[in-house]
């Protein structure tokens, strides 16, 4: 390949409504199908990850179900589906955090945690989490104390990871709704601990 | 592939961002990856491991410096060319410019097919297994040691999959396997812990054989 010779390069927004026109063109695409997708896009969300935590934290039989096997626990709320057929809950203990990357590519637990944010499919983030995990948690602002054991989950096959927080300290009389409010896409991805505003 | 994108314990990358927010769109043109991967997956055009190695195919040049859902595109657009869907052409006439495209593929692994069940507890080391086609075993871990730690399920082999959106693809173990960061990068000293997910093709037993369950 030899840049000098290359015809400029429209913008990527451009492209893509090209390549929307050209396989529409075809009579393979519809309008109806796109908005179909983005209906899907929208219905995984972190939510429903945070609800799946509410529920193991107050009920023992639900979080026993959860760890042995995810996908169908997941499925007892109405998770699952795309990049969800194979769940794993990940156990975090003030002692061990857990924390998801995939350093090939973007996979994620779509269901449960959402699409991808920026910052999780950032080259900075894949190279170095597995590497550097304490340092990485830290500019993502967990300072973990070193005698909390860092596991890092790298998804390089068909298993998709949800971290399970372990509940923090002062929210015994919370109900579900209020305990699913302190759970962020952060911490189920394993970047974030669960916090209790006093 | 021994390419760009497996770049897991690479140096060099940088400070993570200062402020960052967790929603995936930006533009609204990016959702547009995921309407083709679900068009041409339902299709059959290509499976999901196509897409991989489709963005993975991304001359490096290109891949380090274009965004994500612009690598997610032109991977997208390079498998609607390969499957003569559309062409190249028609979109380059279309954005009125050239359109960068991902690499040809190259022949990847066939799964070992003889291979035997591994149980949890068995240590393992990961092969050294160059490829130009696709693969899931990280640079990193290559020539490791670890302990199988879970098993994970069955599915399609990936490299096999990449190429072949048929039924011919081989099923094959996944498991997740536990490797001491110290023994990955000897300057990690506190005790961290990296599980893969592997592939049972991408692993040799080693140390005493742990019995299987049957």
């Amino acid at each position: 390949m030899n840049v000098e010779h290359e015809n400029p390069i429209p913008p990527i927004q451009v492209r893509a409504d090209a390549l929307t026109q050209a396989i529409k063109e075809t009579g393979l695409l519809s309008d109806a199908f796109i908005q179909d997708v983005h209906d899907a896009l929208d219905q995984w969300q972190p939510e429903n990850g945070a609800r799946v935590v509410a529920r193991a934290w107050t009920d023992p039989a639900f979080r026993a179900r959860l760890l042995e096997d995810a996908t169908s626990a997941c499925a007892e709320l109405g998770y699952g589906g795309p990049q969800g057929e194979y769940m794993v809950a990940l156990e975090n203990t003030p002692e061990l955090q857990n924390v998801i990357v995939c350093t090939q590519c973007s996979c994620t637990a779509w269901p449960v945690l959402g699409l991808p944010a920026g910052w999780y499919k950032s080259f900075e983030y894949r190279s170095r989490v597995v590497r550097e995990s304490r340092q990485v948690l830290k500019e993502l602002g967990l300072d973990l104390p070193l005698d909390v054991k860092i596991q890092v989950w790298d998804t390089s096959a068909e298993t998709r990871y949800m971290v399970l927080p372990f509940r923090p300290d002062g929210t015994e009389d919370w109900t579900e709704e209020q305990l699913a409010k302190i759970v962020t896409k952060d911490v189920l991805v394993g970047v974030s601990r669960p916090k209790v505003e006093i | 592939m021994e390419g760009v994108h497996d770049m897991g314990g690479m140096l060099g990358y940088g400070m993570m961002p200062s402020e960052r927010d967790d929603v995936p769109f930006h533009e609204s043109w990016e959702r547009l990856g995921y309407v083709f991967g679900m068009l041409g997956t339902d299709h059959k055009f290509f499976t999901i491991d196509a897409i991989r190695y489709a963005i993975e195919r991304i001359p490096a040049r290109h891949y380090i410096t274009m965004p994500y859902f612009e690598r997610m595109i032109t991977a997208m657009a390079s498998l609607f060319v390969e499957a003569g869907v559309i062409e190249k052409q028609d979109l380059e006439r279309l954005a009125g410019g050239s359109f960068p495209l991902s690499a040809l593929p190259s022949k990847g692994q066939a799964a070992r097919r003889e291979q035997r069940r591994l149980a949890v507890g068995q240590e393992v080391v990961v092969r050294y297994w160059p490829t130009g086609g696709h693969s899931r075993a990280p640079r990193y871990v290559q020539g490791k040691s670890g302990v199988v730690v879970g098993i994970g399920p069955t599915v399609p082999f990936a490299s096999e999959a990449a190429q072949s959106p048929g039924d011919d693809v081989f099923l094959e173990p996944t498991y997740r396997v536990r490797f001491e960061a110290c023994d990955l990068w000897p300057e990690v000293t506190d005790g961290t812990t990296v599980v893969v997910d592997l592939f049972q093709s991408y692993l040799d037993p080693s140390g005493p054989a742990v019995a299987s369950r049957p």
